[in-house]
């Protein structure tokens, strides 16, 4: 006969679950409510895990369609793009803090459109494959790799500095100087 | 200026997304080395790609405690899912072994079992004072003692069955401090006497009888049955 059963560990996904859930909400709490809100879902819908799945994808299919459903019912999205600062100023680590260039990445990164954002989050951040991003976000892999490509060129015009964007000072929302 | 070849944008993408495998990546790079402006535009993607990462570690600090708690519970959920469906095959196969064995061992051996609804009081009291789960009593099996043991988790029940299929057998049941799902196994000891041992989220049981093996795992699946 067999002997123990090997343990799903949900907790050890919490930390990537809550980051994506910040690049999604781009908001600190609103991120806690999701991550919960989908922890629950996840519970409530544990029929649909297949033991030999993967873990990490169902959870983060969950997460992401929490969010999605939660966008068509909520008021405040366009609000969301606004509420860009609250991110910045979370507190990240000050080794990270020092760096100018991450933080302009950081700042570029959360004003991308919510699909490629997510898109890029899931491929670069947390290193998925495209199948398993695809299959997270509910799209085809055709789909996923132009916006990708999408938010790569994005990026680069970032870079390059041919975006008309003032890193720093949009952290405030406006600039106060003036 | 960049050569008409066989390198796609999507293959670039791909070999900065790290899709690729190792010989995908090998024609990407020997792509490179002939083109240095794709090469400076994919070198930008992958510290790009690099950046992104540095910016958003994953967080150092807790989820909130509502959250864990669900997380928990999730787990114990799967775990206790994927118990049952190895369970279903077991039990299965315990179906036609007890067919079989229960035309050896008759009741005309024994003598009288003691009174069962005094038994199966005390076996209710002894689970609720020891906060351990007692199994339910199958078909035709009887109690023949319910009392406290000393375990290495702590105190105890221990238990006697008289069964007709698989004679007579000793349950020891405890609570113990930690949570874990574990399906009947077979436990040798040293004096090569087996005993089949099964944990249900902190109760920990160890069936022990005279029997072979296999038999013996049986009668430990049948307890195990009873208690979900």
């Amino acid at each position: 006969m067999s002997g123990n059963a090997t343990k799903f560990n949900v907790t050890e996904q919490l930390p990537a679950l809550r980051r994506y859930a910040r690049a999604l909400t781009r908001n600190e709490a609103e991120a806690d409510d999701l991550v919960h809100d989908a922890v629950v879902r996840a519970y409530e819908n544990r029929a649909s895990f297949r033991p030999d799945g993967d873990l990490k994808s169902w959870l983060f299919s969950i997460l992401h369609n929490t969010f999605v459903s939660g966008i068509r019912s909520s008021r405040a999205h366009a609000a969301r793009i606004d509420r860009v600062a609250d991110l910045t100023e979370t507190e990240i680590g000050p080794e990270q803090e020092t760096s100018l260039r991450l933080a302009q990445v950081r700042a570029a990164f959360l004003r991308l459109p919510d699909e490629q954002r997510e898109a890029i989050h899931l491929v670069a951040i947390e290193g998925m494959a495209y199948g398993e991003a695809a299959q997270v976000l509910g799209i085809p892999v055709g789909t996923l790799m132009s916006r990708l490509g999408r938010a790569r060129t994005a990026l680069r015009e970032m870079e390059s500095g041919t975006s008309n964007v003032v890193p720093l000072k949009i952290v405030r929302g406006r600039d106060d100087n003036r | 200026m960049i050569t008409a070849d066989r390198i796609s944008e999507a293959e670039l993408n791909a070999y900065v997304d790290g899709q690729l495998d190792m010989a995908g990546r090998a024609e990407v790079e020997e792509h490179l080395a002939r083109n240095p402006d794709v090469a400076a535009r994919v070198m930008a993607d992958l510290h790009m790609r690099d950046a992104l990462r540095l910016a958003f570690p994953a967080g150092r600090d807790e989820a909130p405690q509502q959250t864990l708690a669900w997380a928990r519970k999730l787990e114990s959920a799967l775990a206790f899912r994927r118990t049952t469906g190895q369970l279903r095959r077991l039990a299965a196969g315990l179906a036609i072994f007890a067919l079989g064995w229960s035309a050896h061992l008759g009741w005309n051996e024994l003598r009288r079992p003691p009174d069962q609804d005094r038994m199966l009081a005390e076996v209710a009291q002894l689970s609720e004072a020891l906060n351990v789960r007692l199994p339910r009593l199958p078909q035709g099996w009887y109690v023949l003692s319910a009392r406290k043991a000393e375990t290495p988790e702590g105190p105890g029940v221990q238990l006697t069955f008289q069964t007709p299929e698989f004679g007579r057998l000793s349950l020891v049941a405890r609570n113990t401090r930690d949570v874990d799902f574990v399906l009947p196994t077979t436990v040798e000891a040293k004096d090569k006497s087996s005993s089949v041992r099964w944990q249900l989220v902190s109760d920990r049981y160890d069936l022990t009888a005279p029997l072979a093996r296999k038999p013996l795992e049986f009668a430990a699946l049948e307890l195990y049955q009873t208690l979900y």
